[in-house]
């Protein structure tokens, strides 16, 4: 190859008079470029219209800072879009279309809403332990059927993520408790039969929504945990958990999202403070397993390339973990920056898997 | 076909079966090693279910209700079959019971569903001999659990490495229950490659594709072996993963071996004559446990060494099939195609493009792997159901078999493409373990030679 090996990074680009910022993954990209520069490659940012009308242009890391410049068309793209809708702009079909034609790799393919996420797991019976009942919220009918098997249902937007606009209903004897994750002014509403609480739903869902099992969490001092394991592949045929740590609930709130007002905490001490040491150890292990047979399975399912998957599992009250929904634009302030030097492992995996795909493509 | 069982919580020591079974005066019920009298009532209600009261159900010792075959003697009805599969390694956390090994086994217990009858894994401390019962994990819609149920019908060895096959206890174990329980194992021990060579020698079917081989490589066998091939391998006659593998090539005048060395980085090292090449590599080590192996020139793509892991399954009938083909692609600089080795998996789509090719060649490859499939279980008289080859294909496209394993590895299968063909591996090592027993229990002094 005459050129070194060229990674380019698809996000949302903030430019205005001379600054630039590259929205929630900014400081992400800063450590990508200079992974970039040790493995000897060429890295870039760039806009969906940067790339698809072909500029030839991308912000590169020069001298401690972005600079607008000439670059060399990529050999690998890491899709970083965060907005829903770009990714169904007439754009996105261009792009897709140009990486054919040009025979250029991209990951992740497109985001993954959560109601296909579940179809592709459930296809594995293997995985059923791990999945909470989910169905696809249409009509009261599959609330009363959830009711009579579980005392607690959320009901998630598919094209949620933070954390942000989840209903938590509880049964209680004399009706339902509805629980908003997003505004904490609105009291808990109570709510007499499935029928009023239908209608009230229906009015505050915007869009497509899944109904699923409430986990009985475990917690700490009352506040409710999960986990975030964040997944890389190494090749086409391996991949390995580069970052796993635990949230905390904020006081009252039922999610434990970062965005949410959560809190994160080592994952060992958490697991210490339930189980002894060897059992601490195992649970640990069996979260990396689980999130690691996640992501194979839905890599092998979906059409189109993946590389990275954020996995949030929680563990209930019988010790038992569960997967509770799949991220493909994970979040990038779950692993902790220690310094502005430190590059982080999940930067390297990404860089990492973007040579290795360009050296099997060779 | 199966019979889905439901339990019916009255105490009536009843079966109730669809009428289209044709019971012929049996009046035991059996589950694995357990039996007990019961009445069987026939009834034109049923169709697809069968119903077991809840004492039989306790007597029984069933888990719980699944879907079954019923299998019949001239005086039981046997329900299940129950499938026992051995291996050891447990851990305390019954959620991970045999560590990172957990998920390997839940795909494969989880593929019960699709072939009925109940599959659970235990290992020798599991089974308790006083009362014939052994405590397995079964993988259900929730999970690992344990429960209580006879000896199993039949055994699938699973059993992680060789030191502990080789161990007295498991050796006592697997007599116990197979000849004094009457119970069959299959895969009962990994293969020796030595022993593989000599008895496959035996089979004319099969000896057109091994490679020469000879036991404990002397300098002189060596000489012999690059003067004649150019290129030679050493193996562990019991290695696995591609292990203390050693490749000489002569070229140039030149002797070169390339190895993986102690840090598992890959070496080579270049001699000018064989004699050095020996004091310097082999001269303090022994070597009676080891084959020499003639060097196959193997098909290259992009450069690199290809060869196949053919996998071959016995079905529910008890035949042969090939379950699953890969191509694996040597690293850069390494020793061997294994994974573990800077190895990658490829699909046969991926090698060969060209469909009219990859017909030709996927044909060839099916029917060696089946004819020496069926060679080895022929000439190693035990039951064999299911085996890992490894098979290469040289420049002039002859194939050639260079490993046969019992345990085959699961790596090629976390390649995405082939994420159907490891279920469907999984699934016909049960299909046929319920073939088995169906065998067993119709003729069971057929398979106790």
């Amino acid at each position: 190859m005459n050129q070194p090996p060229t990674v380019a990074v698809l996000t949302e680009i903030f430019e205005k008079d001379s600054h630039v910022h590259f929205g929630s993954i900014h400081d992400f990209c800063e450590e990508l470029a200079n992974y970039s520069m040790q493995r000897q490659s060429i890295f870039y940012v760039t806009s969906l219209s940067m790339y698809v009308k072909n500029e030839k242009s991308g912000y590169r890391w020069i001298e401690g800072e972005w600079r607008k410049t000439e670059v060399p068309p990529a050999n690998v793209i890491y899709n970083r879009l965060h907005s829903r809708k770009s990714e169904h702009s007439y754009l996105f079909d261009q792009l897709i279309e140009k990486l054919k034609d040009e025979r250029i790799l991209m990951f992740n393919h497109r985001f993954l809403h959560k109601w296909e996420v579940h179809q592709y797991l459930a296809n594995h019976s293997y995985l059923h332990p791990y999945l909470p009942k989910t169905e696809l919220f249409r009509d009261k009918q599959t609330l009363d059927s959830f009711f009579t098997q579980f005392p607690v249902v959320f009901i998630k937007p598919i094209h949620g993520s933070q954390g942000r606009h989840i209903f938590r209903i509880e049964k209680k004897e004399n009706g339902f408790l509805l629980d908003y994750s997003t505004s904490m002014k609105d009291a808990v509403q109570q709510y007499a039969s499935t029928s009023a609480l239908f209608a009230s739903l229906k009015e505050r869902l915007k869009s497509a929504a899944v109904i699923q099992q409430g986990i009985d969490m475990k917690t700490i001092d009352g506040r409710p945990i999960d986990f975030r394991l964040l997944c890389h592949r190494v090749h086409d045929s391996e991949w390995r958990v580069t970052s796993a740590i635990a949230r905390m609930a904020k006081q009252e709130q039922f999610v434990a999202n970062l965005a949410r007002g959560g809190e994160i905490v080592p994952i060992d001490k958490v697991l210490q403070q339930w189980y002894e040491r060897k059992k601490a150890f195992q649970q640990k292990m069996l979260l990396k397993d689980i999130a690691i047979e996640a992501a194979t399975v839905l890599a092998s399912e979906t059409e189109g390339l993946y590389g990275e998957f954020g996995i949030d599992l929680a563990i209930d009250q019988e010790h038992k973990p569960w997967i509770i929904e799949v991220n493909t634009k994970p979040s990038k302030q779950t692993d902790m920056v220690a310094s502005k030097r430190f590059i982080r492992p999940s930067a390297k995996a990404v860089i990492d898997y973007c040579l290795s795909l360009i050296d099997e493509k060779e | 076909m199966t019979y889905s069982l439901m339990i019916q919580e009255k105490e009536e020591n009843t079966i109730y079966l669809p009428s289209a079974v044709s019971l012929s005066g049996q009046t035991m019920a059996a589950f694995g090693s357990v039996s007990t009298p019961c009445r069987f009532v026939s009834s034109p209600l049923l169709d697809k279910h069968i119903i077991v009261t809840s004492d039989v159900v306790k007597r029984l010792y069933i888990p719980f209700a699944a879907d079954v075959h019923l299998i019949l003697d001239d005086d039981t009805v046997h329900l299940g079959p129950l499938v026992g599969i051995f291996t050891a390694g447990f851990t305390k956390s019954p959620l991970r019971p045999v560590g990172k090994r957990s998920f390997f086994f839940a795909k494969l217990l989880s593929q019960e569903k699709k072939v009925g009858g109940f599959a659970f894994l235990f290992g020798a401390h599991h089974i308790h001999w006083e009362t014939g019962t052994v405590t397995g994990y079964f993988y259900t819609e929730s999970g690992w659990m344990q429960r209580e149920v006879p000896l199993p019908t039949v055994i699938y060895n699973r059993l992680p490495n060789r030191r502990i096959e080789n161990s007295e206890t498991f050796q006592m174990i697997k007599e116990t229950l197979k000849n004094q329980y009457g119970i069959p194992w299959f895969n009962e021990n990994f293969f020796n490659k030595w022993e593989v060579y000599c008895l496959l020698k035996e089979h004319p079917h099969s000896r057109p594709y091994l490679p020469d081989t000879s036991l404990h490589p002397t300098a002189e066998t060596v000489q012999y072996f690059l003067d004649r091939y150019g290129e030679a391998y050493l193996k562990p006659a019991n290695g696995s993963l591609g292990f203390g593998i050693y490749h000489l090539v002569k070229k140039n005048g030149q002797y070169e071996c390339r190895f993986r060395d102690e840090h598992g980085y890959n070496r080579i090292r270049t001699f000018p004559t064989l004699s050095s090449l020996w004091q310097h590599l082999f001269s303090h080590q022994k070597w009676d446990h080891y084959i020499i192996q003639q060097g196959i020139q193997l098909i290259e793509v992009n450069g690199r060494k290809v060869d196949f892991r053919i996998h071959t399954n016995k079905n529910e009938q008890g035949a042969w099939q090939v379950s699953a083909i890969a191509a694996k692609i040597a690293g850069k600089r390494s020793v061997t195609t294994h994974m573990n080795n800077g190895g990658i998996v490829k699909t046969m789509e991926e090698i060969f493009p060209d469909a009219s090719v990859r017909q030709r060649i996927l044909k060839r490859l099916h029917d060696v792997a089946l004819t020496l499939s069926r060679g080895l279980e022929e000439q190693m008289g035990i039951t064999i159901g299911e085996i890992g080859f490894d098979i290469g294909l040289d420049q002039k496209h002859r194939i050639w078999m260079f490993e046969a394993n019992s345990k085959p590895g699961r790596s090629i299968f976390k390649h995405p493409k082939l994420k159907q063909d490891d279920e469907r591996t999984a699934m016909l090592s049960l299909a046929y373990a319920v073939y088995l027993s169906k065998k067993i229990i119709a003729e069971p002094e057929a398979l106790l030679q």
